[in-house]
């Protein structure tokens, strides 16, 4: 058993034989992460926006007139 | 070969801490089911409305406190043995503490179930928070403090395994899965510490009546203390999964290593100096202090982001790598057939909505609208109820061939396990966050009010109450599922030829990283400062009265 050794063909079927291509450091760009996070970002924003407007400033203590 | 035949002591020790894990995670999950049935009314028959309060604390204590610190000890005793490449320095010590933890976990839960049976003298119905002047049995009190002191023990084990391996290798950097099991301990030495003090000087003196009277606020406080760290005890054990184990069942590899040292220094010198922000509703502390923990709260934010980028980059590394495309189609090519990536990856995406309603709650104001309603429950079963719990039995399915030697049995429910909880969740959830937003108080066994009409914002009562039950079903259903693959690898599993049990070295190593991330002194220091700016004023003030003083008597008496 190797710790966080190369991976091994051997030891590994499952997931490296599904794979098709090795992409270095330098090769990968993750703009899919940016894309997930940035959307991720922006639905935390209007949810927050929501509760804080609609939810929370809505229905502050008032007076009853 | 793999890890039960290179470290067939340790595997042992592992795999007993997962059946007890597994014990607690099935009690307590029926405790669940029948919750979700009672609160919504649509079944009230297994225990009157008073048991209800036994049933909630059992379900709180076996899931949050016992199957988190069992699987996580069991979880961090493989990660330490396989990347320190030891065994257990001393297998006395090492089934010592175990003992010492499943000693405790039996008192403790004797005195919880003691409340269901009649005539027993017993009782314990005072939540997983435990503070008074709800009173338990002493049995629950000594159990928790054999608990807690145990898992310090866990801690002491893997350290002197640490110190060995530092003797021989004087100049390499701690390996990642080691450093993060070092940093999480570190953490829960400094947070355990208050329930601990709380326990011990507080309230087994106040069980056994050697004091009549209790100060509410400052065990409340000391919980706190420890109460929202905890938070991060059984969080970053899925964060160790999801940083070292994730990306290789992605077909990728860690984006980066330095980052993962970062966000576990930053949850070390966080993750106790914010619990005033559950007390915001708390008279007796100061405001400063509330927009201290507000601020530092915020602040941690940050480390779970960054957790999100690395993570998500790292599945994204393995997803191009098995041939994907495009900014949102490429997770299309990720194994969605696996059931360790679907649980870990599902897991996720859940902990992303927990991050949306935590961030509610750590607002001053905000949390005004939801403290102490539903949506409480709401967000910590995205957070340690399928962030932590999904992660934990979806690693199961990758760590039991390497610690039995046996394939994973019925692998289709394996599969259809973390896509039923998912289900089950997705129902649970946005209900009870709903719910709480109508002003639907938590833990209280009957909801419904005579003359009070919830405002409900959209949808209705009966609609979500159905979505809490029929989601609690579904949950237990994949519980089941889950209990049904572990028993039948364990018990009826064929011998595994080929186990996957590899892990890929990281993009970016720790070669890319200052040495300054593994002084484990300096940390513990910057933390330990932390700690004291937050807490000593308002705890020095608090005792000034009297430990026991100002005095409430039990409740009820």
């Amino acid at each position: 058993m190797s710790t966080e050794s190369a991976p091994s063909e051997a030891s590994a079927p499952e997931a490296d034989s599904e794979r098709t291509k090795e992409i270095s450091l330098d090769e990968f760009e993750p703009y899919g992460t940016l894309a997930v996070t940035g959307s991720y970002f922006v639905l935390l924003l209007v949810l927050y926006a929501l509760l804080y407007f609609v939810e929370f400033a809505a229905h502050a203590p008032h007076i009853i007139e | 070969m793999t890890f039960v035949n290179h470290y067939p002591k340790a595997a042992r020790i592992v795999k007993a801490n997962f059946i007890v894990a597994f014990v607690a995670l099935a009690i307590g999950g029926f405790f669940g089911l029948i919750q979700a049935l009672h609160r919504t009314d649509v079944f009230r028959g297994f225990v009157s409305s008073v048991e209800y309060y036994d049933v909630l604390t059992g379900h709180g204590v076996l899931l949050a406190l016992v199957f988190t610190t069992f699987f996580i000890t069991g979880l961090y005793q493989w990660g330490v043995t396989r990347t320190m490449e030891r065994e257990p320095e001393n297998s006395t010590f090492s089934w010592a503490w175990f003992l010492m933890m499943l000693v405790g976990t039996t008192m403790t839960a004797t005195a919880i179930l003691g409340g269901l049976v009649p005539g027993s003298g017993m009782s314990a119905a005072v939540l997983y928070t435990f503070y008074p002047p709800l009173q338990a049995h002493p049995l629950f009190y000594i159990g928790a403090a054999l608990l807690v002191v145990g898992s310090w023990l866990a801690g002491a084990d893997w350290f002197w395994t640490y110190r060995k391996w530092r003797t021989d290798n004087p100049d390499a950097r701690i390996p990642l899965q080691t450093y993060m099991v070092i940093f999480t301990w570190l953490m829960w030495y400094l947070c355990s510490l208050g329930v601990a003090l709380e326990v011990v000087v507080l309230l087994i003196p106040w069980s056994l009546g050697i004091v009549a009277k209790i100060d509410p606020l400052l065990p409340r406080t000391l919980f706190w203390y420890f109460g929202h760290a905890v938070v991060y005890f059984w969080l970053l054990p899925a964060y160790f999964v999801w940083y070292s184990i994730l990306p290789k069942l992605s077909g990728g590899r860690l984006f980066s290593d330095p980052l993962a040292r970062i966000v576990f220094i930053f949850f070390l010198l966080l993750s106790t100096p914010i619990g005033y922000h559950h007390q915001y509703a708390d008279p007796g502390i100061s405001l400063v202090y509330k927009m201290w923990a507000l601020i530092m709260t915020l602040v941690i934010l940050l480390p779970s982001l960054m957790t999100a980028f690395t993570v998500i980059s790292s599945m994204e590394h393995g997803a191009r790598q098995r041939g994907g495309s495009g900014y949102f189609a490429w997770m299309g090519a990720l194994p969605w057939g696996r059931p360790a990536f679907v649980g870990c990856a599902l897991a996720g995406i859940m902990f992303a909505a927990g991050g949306f309603s935590g961030m509610v709650n750590a607002s001053l104001n905000i949390d005004m609208l939801v403290h102490n309603t539903a949506w409480i429950p709401g967000h910590f079963h995205l957070t340690v109820g399928t962030a932590t719990a999904l992660t934990f039995m979806a690693i199961t399915y990758w760590l039991l061939p390497q610690l039995t030697g046996k394939e994973l049995k019925f692998k289709g429910l394996a599969l259809a396990q973390p896509y039923t909880w998912f289900i089950g969740m997705t129902l649970m959830s946005n209900a009870l966050h709903r719910q709480g937003l109508a002003g639907v108080p938590r833990r209280v066994s009957e909801p419904e009010y005579a003359g009070i009409n919830y405002e409900v914002p959209f949808g209705t009562m009966a609609e979500m109450n159905w979505q809490v039950a029929i989601g609690g079903i579904i949950l237990f259903v994949a519980l089941i599922f889950f209990l049904v693959v572990v028993g039948g690898t364990f018990w009826a599993g064929t011998p595994a030829t080929n186990v996957d049990d590899t892990i890929p070295p990281p993009l970016s190593g720790p070669e890319h990283s200052p040495e300054i991330l593994d002084n484990l002194k300096l940390w513990m220091g910057v933390a330990v400062v932390l700690v004291l700016i937050a807490y000593t004023l308002p705890l020095a003030e608090m005792v000034m009265d009297g430990l026991f003083s100002p005095g409430a008597f039990p409740s009820p008496v």
